[in-house]
């Protein structure tokens, strides 16, 4: 009756989670540290919170399930299997299923999917970032796709709105700021004001420009 | 506090990967200066000018083709302009069209149905119109040969005269990566056309000529990419799968093995390959005109002027993946299916209000021209699957606008912006 091996992670917040040798395993990041001996004590993940690794800790075990279910129902391979000499790696799962098992499971799988991903930005955020510091290539490229999915078919505002990102300075406002800003004519407050907005991520009027260009058709 | 212009750079650039549309990239690097910097190249537009192609195994004349890309958009408000737009009936109107970019950064519009270009355009229409307030979504893409066919004497290619245009189905091995990512040279394409013959034609990135394929069929009818394939199928319903060997593999037919109408085309409609079976019928203009007639020398000249070939119905037929045969499709639901010249693509009503699904729109020459140069729509007609009917755009006011003119916001796409103070 041997035990699986079991890992502790602590996360910035001062939680632990107990999770199996496989679904640590899952992230390439705390694979790396095991390997490198540091999986007797417990393992810190200073950059994610509780909230956040109980969503990965989902996401991993789903993972390590699924894979073992996979194995059982369908053939073992599950390569693409088409031997058109264009195609390039995908990561999609393959599309013609033989078995009915094993397209109930796709199917599963997907729900699952749907449903764990439904999440907010703020979330989706927090998450885009563990996957990447946890270097978990499915999670990543999920929540990434989520975050897609909010910006296809979009203008650049409502995807500014959508994830409340700081609007841009008109190249008006700009040349006047530098107007003012060249005669000195700010309050300190306004002074400041600019100051903040300044810090946050604007456009040259050059790079203005050129985006007002992309983003225009002229018609013959 | 999220701040989403802080994402760290290499996870902005797997979301950018995400977004395989040349639009849908274009924005993403227009919403804050570090998601710009993330996507550090020019969205990559396919080449819509192909180095001339060798013509051996074709007619004699043509010296090479160019291929045209068009890709047929809608576009639309944004919702929150919408709701601000009170009064205004064409606020939430969907416009259909059609653009090709012969000449860098100048665009022509053409008729999404017919090869007509919109020209000229009405005075009051924008010189240059802004995309960045409006909602775009790509509906499709279609490409032509344009045969270049040689005169002596004459200097530019384009020059030469491009009369006979001919659809392909198109495939890229870039067209699977995102439209952020930058082509490169080991790019592959493919192109299969249907041959004067009735045969298929294929050619590959690296071939020197075209590639005729010698299968025992009926001609064929219409050519697609779905899905990353090529398939083809004849005017017996019988549909194939063409590898790049150009092996040709069948994989569905009708049970009948003689199959209804006239034309067959091949459309996708939210991820289903549809089969559309057009019929034709030997109609006679007017009540019973040779009644009256004298058989004369002068008959045989004038049969052609009584008899017209009409479209009267349509019948839709889904592929179902693993079955054998092609399942009858009673209604398209939301859907509208487009079949045009040299291209073929679907919608949603509810993009176009004031348009009800399950309608076809195709063409046909109906003969009813009041003389007015209307861009080419007098020869487009919709077929309504709910009860039959059939007949020209002109008899269906409702559904002609989403066509032609467009809705009024496009003078002005930034207009009707609340501006409210802070």
């Amino acid at each position: 009756m041997a035990s699986a091996k079991v890992f502790v992670l602590r996360t910035c917040d001062g939680e632990t989670f107990e999770i199996d040798e496989s679904v640590a395993y899952v992230s390439e990041t705390i694979k790396n540290m095991i390997e490198d001996g540091f999986g007797h004590d417990l393992i810190p993940l200073p950059n994610v919170s509780s909230k956040i690794l109980l969503k990965v800790i989902e996401y991993c075990r789903k993972h390590v399930s699924n894979f073992e279910s996979s194995k059982k129902t369908s053939n073992g391979d599950e390569k693409d299997k088409d031997n058109d000499s264009w195609k390039k790696e995908k990561e999609a799962v393959p599309e013609v299923e033989k078995d009915a098992e094993e397209k109930a499971r796709v199917e599963e799988l997907k729900e699952w999917e749907t449903t764990f991903i439904d999440i907010d930005q703020q979330v989706l955020f927090d998450l885009l970032q563990a996957a990447n510091y946890l270097n978990i290539k499915g999670l990543l490229v999920m929540a990434a796709e989520k975050a897609a999915s909010m910006i296809r078919g979009k203008t650049p505002e409502q995807i500014r709105e959508t994830f409340n990102i700081k609007n841009d300075f008109t190249p008006e406002e700009y040349e006047d700021i530098r107007k003012k800003d060249a005669m000195n004519d700010f309050t300190p407050e306004e002074y400041e004001e600019i100051r903040k907005k300044i810090a946050d991520n604007h456009f040259t009027p050059e790079e203005y420009e050129q985006i007002r260009k992309e983003n225009a058709w002229a018609i013959e | 506090m999220t701040d989403w212009s802080q994402l760290p750079r290499d996870v902005v650039e797997v979301i950018a990967r995400r977004l395989t549309t040349y639009f849908d990239a274009l924005r993403f690097r227009a919403v804050c200066s570090s998601w710009r910097s993330a996507v550090s190249q020019s969205p990559h537009r396919l080449p819509c000018h192909f180095p001339i192609v060798p013509n051996e195994g074709f007619v004699e004349t043509t010296c090479g083709f160019y291929l045209s890309k068009r890709t047929i958009y809608r576009l639309g408000l944004p919702e929150d302009r919408i709701s601000t737009c009170i009064g205004s009936s064409e606020a939430s109107d969907g416009w259909l069209i059609k653009v090709e970019e012969d000449v860098p950064d100048m665009m022509h519009l053409l008729n999404p149905l017919t090869e007509t270009q919109i020209k000229p355009l009405p005075s009051m229409f924008p010189k240059v119109l802004d995309l960045s307030d409006l909602r775009i979504s790509e509906l499709g893409q279609d490409y032509v040969l344009q045969y270049i066919n040689y005169r002596p004497f004459v200097n530019s290619f384009v020059d030469a005269g491009s009369l006979y245009m001919e659809k392909v189905a198109f495939f890229s091995s870039n067209s699977s990566l995102s439209a952020s990512s930058p082509a490169d040279d080991n790019d592959k394409f493919a192109l299969l056309t249907i041959h004067v013959s009735g045969k298929l034609a294929m050619f590959k990135s690296g071939d020197e000529k075209w590639t005729i394929i010698e299968d025992q069929r009926s001609p064929y009818d219409d050519v697609i990419c779905f899905k990353g394939k090529f398939y083809a199928v004849d005017s017996m319903g019988r549909i194939v799968i063409v590898e790049p060997s150009a092996t040709v593999t069948l994989i569905a037919s009708h049970e009948s093995h003689v199959f209804g109408g006239d034309k067959k085309y091949l459309v996708e409609s939210e991820g289903d390959l549809l089969l559309v079976d057009l019929y034709l019928s030997m109609d006679t203009g007017d009540d019973s005109p040779f009644e009256n007639m004298d058989i004369d020398d002068d008959f045989y000249e004038r049969i052609e002027s009584y008899i017209v070939e009409k479209t009267v119905r349509f019948k839709v037929y889904k592929l179902y993946e693993g079955r054998q045969n092609w399942v009858e499709l009673q209604s398209l639901g939301d859907r509208l299916l487009f079949l045009g010249d040299n291209c073929s693509f679907s919608a949603s009503a509810c993009d176009f209000p004031g348009c009800k699904g399950n309608r076809i729109y195709f063409t046909d020459a109906f003969n009813c021209s009041n003389g007015e140069d209307d861009y080419g729509f007098k020869d487009v007609g919709v077929f309504n699957l709910d009860d039959g009917c059939i007949g020209p755009l002109a008899s269906y006011p409702g559904y002609s606008k989403l066509f032609w003119p467009p809705p009024s916001w496009i003078a002005d796409p930034s207009a009707g912006t609340n501006a409210l103070p802070d």
